[in-house]
């Protein structure tokens, strides 16, 4: 059994006429592997994390978390789990070392063991300097700190974290996703939930795409790029003659694909950097100018729009 | 259960860092009781401060007149009533006598002057707030028949209860002669109908009439006032609680109310800003997290209330009477404003529903159960209708402990007020645990 197994979960909203957030969802999370739902706002990924916490009752199918089942037993689910929530939950009105210790006898820890895994943790969060300081005054990067912080006082086997990266600086969550990576080295299983792309990318070792509840995708990010193909898409503008230069660009050798789009054209080709001097020769011999040129490989965007006919910020 | 107990002292800490929240709290009853407690007067503590009155009374003869009021005057009245009546006393005599009986020291003091503009001057000075001007030739006028007669009360516009006290106790005077005049003429057509015809003869019945009917109503108390008291069964069941008490215990109750509600809509808060939920991923209970923030609200209310109840005690002087009548009063207070408020929180779905629902439901609670009025009963239909409501209950109680009542006076009240916590208590947590199941 996996460390997380999620077998055909399902969660409607207000049945049997409410909102399905989540459809017929299986996956599984290995020990120490970093996984993320990856999908756009409304992709059922909140949802999925608040059932696997035991914060809301599935209507339909199992999961469990280090071997114990969400609805069976809880109480030992929630005591190897830790979860950052994606808005700050957390009491600006007290200081950063008060509100890590009010969360750590949540998780049942008491006196010289708490103090010192308190230490620990605004350490880790490198907050050490400002544990004295109510919430209240710090920045939105370092409250978010605290808030992944408040999840690590007891250890926690695995840790959820729900797009814990929103909103704030690129310094801020470039230090967030390293201490992510830490964690992770140091055994921490991990479920990341995300709508950026480059960080699923970059933490992952396995990803799911989700949308409208359900998971169009899994794999490592090499195995999704693959089942679209690994085709690069090389968007050019022309100053005239749009369609005539599609029709001679189709025939360029390593070019498979070309249409008009947004009064540009948009070639799939199988390595770009073979096909786009190729692409320019042409122009030149036909007396086509070309005003503009983008290269983008094979990405999980790429993935997404293949697979749903959407972007995944839309 | 240590949980529970870290999750209430969080948010006991949370409530006591919000100075908005402690100027409700704490504040607020005590201004408003001072503000209260200043409408009846007096600028030292809560007492009723004595009003100042000067009389010029023109009828008495210089030498008989009394000398500066308060105790010389009221040291002997009944020689004064002797000497108003049987020698020769004159109305105005009377009147100053009954000014500076023993029963109106506490509330008037009494000047004499010489002139009717000496009295009338110092009202316009603000030096006293009535002036009393017996005419000269009152009594003789009286005697003779040949006048009604009058005294004029002179009084400061602004000043309502001291005017209105030496009001009373003119009229009462006034009674008194004019009942004299129809006795003694009642004897004179008693004795014309008896066949005494002289003049001589008929002068003296109708003056002694005239005196027994003076002694018989000098005989009664010269200014009776109207208190209520409960019924207690402690010795020192006169004991006067003054004003601070009753004003403070009012506004007390109510501002708990308020406060409790307040950390109740927490409940509401850290639903809404999603630290309820994650307490909720933490490996306690529900049950334990539901019944910290309960306790979190019990607690504040009783913390609030112990130190409004030192800061009265400090400030105003106040005895609040006996520890264990004190103690289970504040308890169940603190227990019904905490009832009241989860129950009122469990019925609304956000903070902003919650903190209109309570603050109307409390207030009306407030205006129904008498809390702007102190611990008073009024008597009629609203003594009914307040028991309507906890805080009426409570007022009761504390009017009875602030007199010197026993837990046993209070043990009725007590009781329904207990019932009304539990009551409330039990159907806030039914409502709120099965939201959150």
């Amino acid at each position: 059994m996996r460390f997380v197994e999620v077998r055909r979960l399902h969660k409607q909203f207000d049945p049997p006429k409410g909102t399905v957030a989540v459809d017929d969802l299986s996956f599984g999370i290995e020990q120490g592997e970093i996984y993320s739902l990856l999908g756009p706002n409304g992709a059922g990924k909140t949802t999925t994390i608040s059932i696997l916490s035991c914060l809301l009752r599935p209507t339909g199918g199992e999961a469990t978390v280090a071997g114990a089942s969400i609805t069976g037993d809880p109480a030992a689910v929630k005591r190897a789990l830790g979860v950052v929530p994606q808005e700050l939950a957390l009491y600006p009105d007290l200081t950063a070392r008060e509100n890590l210790a009010f969360w750590g006898k949540m998780y049942g820890l008491r006196g010289q063991q708490l103090d010192t895994r308190v230490d620990e943790v605004l350490a880790l969060i490198d907050l050490s300097d400002r544990q004295k300081d109510r919430l209240e005054s710090f920045s939105g990067g370092m409250k978010r700190r605290v808030n992944i912080g408040a999840a690590l006082l007891h250890k926690p086997r695995v840790l959820f974290l729900d797009e814990p990266t929103v909103g704030i600086d690129p310094q801020s969550r470039r230090a967030i996703l390293d201490g992510i990576k830490d964690l992770n080295r140091a055994g921490t299983t991990i479920l990341y939930t995300t709508h950026y792309m480059e960080e699923a990318q970059e933490l992952s070792n396995r990803i799911a795409i989700m949308d409208h509840g359900k998971m169009i995708a899994e794999g490592t990010h090499e195995e999704l790029v693959r089942s679209v193909g690994e085709e690069a898409t090389v968007t050019l503008s022309v100053d005239r003659d749009l369609d005539r230069s599609l029709a001679i660009w189709c025939s360029v050798e390593g070019v498979t694909s070309a249409e008009a789009q947004d009064d540009r054209a948009r070639l799939l080709v199988g390595d770009a950097n073979a096909v786009v001097p190729r692409l320019f020769e042409t122009a030149n011999r036909e007396g086509i100018r070309i005003t503009g040129v983008n290269v983008a490989e094979p990405n999980l965007e790429t993935v997404f729009l293949a697979l749903t006919g959407r972007a995944l910020r839309d | 259960m240590r949980k529970a107990l870290d999750i209430a002292l969080k948010d006991v800490k949370r409530t006591f860092r919000d100075l908005p929240a402690l100027a409700t709290m704490l504040a607020a009853p005590l201004v408003i009781a001072v503000v209260l407690g200043s409408a009846f007067g007096g600028d030292k503590g809560f007492s009723i401060a004595p009003t100042k009155v000067v009389v010029a009374d023109l009828d008495t003869p210089a030498t008989a007149a009394a000398p500066d009021s308060g105790a010389a005057a009221a040291a002997a009245p009944t020689q004064a009533t002797e000497d108003s009546t049987a020698n020769g006393g004159s109305v105005g005599s009377a009147v100053v006598q009954a000014l500076t009986s023993e029963g109106l020291q506490a509330l008037l003091v009494v000047k004499q002057v010489d002139t009717q503009k000496q009295a009338t001057d110092q009202v316009d000075a603000g030096e006293a707030a009535v002036a009393v001007i017996v005419p000269a030739g009152l009594t003789a006028g009286l005697q003779s028949g040949d006048t009604a007669g009058e005294i004029t009360l002179y009084r400061d516009p602004t000043k309502t209860i001291g005017p209105g006290i030496v009001n009373a106790v003119v009229q009462r005077v006034i009674a008194r002669v004019n009942g004299a005049a129809a006795a003694g003429g009642a004897a004179a057509q008693l004795a014309v109908a008896d066949g005494v015809t002289k003049p001589a003869d008929i002068g003296p019945l109708a003056s002694q009439a005239a005196q027994s009917y003076l002694q018989q109503a000098q005989a009664r108390p010269a200014m009776a006032v109207d208190a209520r008291e409960p019924k207690v069964s402690a010795a020192d069941k006169t004991k006067d609680v003054g004003v601070a008490g009753p004003v403070l215990v009012g506004m007390m109750i109510f501002f708990m109310f308020l406060a409790a509600s307040n950390v109740a809509r927490s409940i509401l808060d850290e639903d809404a800003n999603g630290t309820l939920p994650r307490l909720f991923t933490t490996p306690t209970p529900r049950g334990v997290i539901l019944a910290g923030k309960f306790t979190s609200v019990f607690l504040t209310v009783l913390i609030q209330a112990v130190v409004l109840m030192v800061a009265g005690k400090f400030l105003f002087h106040i005895d609040w009477g006996g520890l264990a009548p004190i103690t289970v009063l504040t308890l169940v207070g603190a227990g019904v404003a905490a009832g009241f408020a989860v129950f009122l929180m469990s019925l609304a779905r956000t903070p902003g529903q919650a903190g209109a629902i309570s603050s109307g439901v409390f207030l009306v609670m407030a205006l129904a159960g008498g809390n702007f009025i102190g611990t008073a009963n009024p008597g009629g239909i609203f003594g009914t209708v307040r028991l309507i409501t906890p805080n009426g209950w409570l007022l009761k109680a504390w009017d009875t402990t602030l007199r010197g009542g026993s837990l046993g006076d209070v043990a009725l009240p007590v009781v329904v007020v207990a019932g009304f916590a539990l009551l409330t208590f039990l159907i806030g947590v039914a409502v709120f645990r099965r939201r959150f199941a």
